[in-house]
């Protein structure tokens, strides 16, 4: 059996790496750590053209496309476009989230009620300026030794 | 990390006010300027220039280009560096013709800035420093009205630029996808009607690509500089940069200040810790005064407030 710790991080296409950097720093709040083809000692290497970002725990490259992506419909929030990412946000903060996104003019569906039965409380759908779908949400189990260490089962 | 600029800093940068080109030979370039029709100011009177032999040429709208005798550093033929002079339509059109006349090779490079696509007109003088004619009718004859540097790290060049000196950046190269896909699209060709210094040919390291080499654009930062543009290139190699300590030389990109503005400027590099030569006071020649530094891209730079 394959042993790990821990996701790593993830990689995800974007078309424009502005707009990325502007959704991911200025609007959601991540870090910018690096960026790569913007040196010439990286061209000259023949490397691709992607930046790093971290979202509190989470590390995300986000590699420039070489082709035109596939765009789910402007009034389309929830789906997977390859798939979607999804980030707890910690109750006492998710309306200030909503409000934030509002005043950004960041499109979401939500807020969705999840069962309550399950660990998941409420979630808000959106997708990042390339179309990748992604999504906010509380646990109903926050603060609980459960959320500290995740326990999948029962999730539908 | 770096800190933001005062937010006033942006608004005592004027302009362009001057460039500064290495030629080979002062008697052969001062005939060829002279022919474009710049007005020759005098000789051995800008400071920068240091001890080399110079002259001094005006350009439109208080602008100046002087020519300094020495050896180039690195090739301009193949550096994306330029200068951009702005004239109006018939008469631009006119020495276009005076020059082919007369045997001087006219470029029609493909640039990737859209205000610079459909109009493309590049010489070179007679030492390869290259020239771009621009149309721009109602602009004073010969005026400059842009400014093309290399870099070898882009991002530190808009940290500089953008940042510390509060540049508003007006069209960027080498974000989008489709920044890619238009130099893709034109393939070899391209890579021969492009401006020498804006595109490199992409040799990945990755195993997994069916494509192995890829024709890219180099990443293009333009700035608007009061009336004028700066363009920042991410150079496609290494080049020669002058010593760390050398602050002052040549080729060399002036930017008009206010006196207010200098002293703002030199107490702001300083508190950034940036090796700063000045400000000094000249006696004599257009300029007043100037403080001199090196951006990331090791070009000179010289702030300054003309007499």
């Amino acid at each position: 059996m394959a042993r790990m710790n821990s996701i790593s991080h993830s990689v995800i296409n974007v078309d424009d790496l502005a707009e990325c950097e502007h959704f991911y720093v200025d609007i959601l709040g991540g870090e910018k750590r690096s960026a790569c083809c913007f040196d010439t000692e990286d061209t000259m290497r023949g490397r691709s053209v992607h930046e790093t970002y971290i979202l509190q725990d989470y590390v995300f490259f986000v590699a420039l496309a070489e082709r035109p992506l596939p765009k789910p419909p402007e009034n389309q929030h929830r789906g997977l476009n390859g798939f979607r990412t999804a980030f707890c946000v910690p109750q006492k903060t998710f309306d200030e989230t909503l409000a934030a996104f509002k005043k950004h003019n960041i499109g979401f569906e939500g807020p969705v009620e999840h069962p309550r039965n399950g660990p998941f409380g409420q979630s808000i759908y959106f997708k990042d300026p390339s179309g990748n779908f992604m999504e906010f949400l509380t646990r109903r189990d926050e603060g609980t030794p459960a959320f500290a260490k995740p326990n999948f089962l029962g999730i539908g | 990390m770096l800190q933001k600029t005062p937010p006033s800093l942006n608004t005592k940068i004027k302009g362009i006010s001057h460039v500064v080109v290495d030629v080979e030979s002062l008697d052969v370039a001062e005939k060829f300027y002279d022919a474009l029709g710049f007005a020759s100011v005098g000789h051995d009177q800008w400071p920068v220039a240091g001890a080399a032999p110079s002259a001094t040429l005006e350009a439109g709208a208080g602008q100046y280009v002087v020519l300094a005798k020495g050896p180039a550093r690195n090739d301009p033929r193949i550096s994306a560096a330029h200068t951009a002079y702005a004239l109006p339509k018939g008469a631009r059109d006119n020495l276009v013709e005076t020059l082919t006349t007369k045997g001087v090779a006219v470029h029609r490079f493909r640039e990737d800035r859209p205000s610079e696509a459909g109009d493309n007109v590049y010489i070179d003088d007679p030492s390869g420093n290259r020239i771009q004619l621009v149309a721009r009718d109602g602009a004073p004859a010969l005026s400059i009205d842009h400014a093309g540097l290399e870099t070898n790290n882009i991002l530190w060049s808009r940290e500089f630029y953008q940042t510390w000196l509060g540049l508003p950046v007006e069209h960027r190269v080498g974000w989008k996808t489709d920044d890619y896909l238009a130099a893709k699209s034109l393939g070899e060709k391209g890579m021969e009607a492009a401006m020498p210094g804006s595109r490199y040919w992409n040799e990945r390291y990755s195993q997994f690509e069916t494509e192995k080499k890829a024709l890219r654009p180099c990443p293009q930062l333009y700035f608007t500089v009061g009336g004028t543009s700066l363009a920042v290139y991410l150079a496609s190699r290494q080049y020669q940069a002058p010593r760390d300590d050398v602050l002052s030389g040549t080729p060399c990109l002036g930017l008009s200040t206010t006196d207010e503005g200098l002293k703002q400027m030199a107490g702001f590099l300083r508190e950034q810790e940036r090796a700063i030569e000045g400000p000094v006071t000249h006696a004599k020649g257009p300029i007043a005064a100037s403080l001199s530094v090196k951006d990331p891209g090791a070009n000179f730079l010289e702030f300054c407030v003309l007499r």
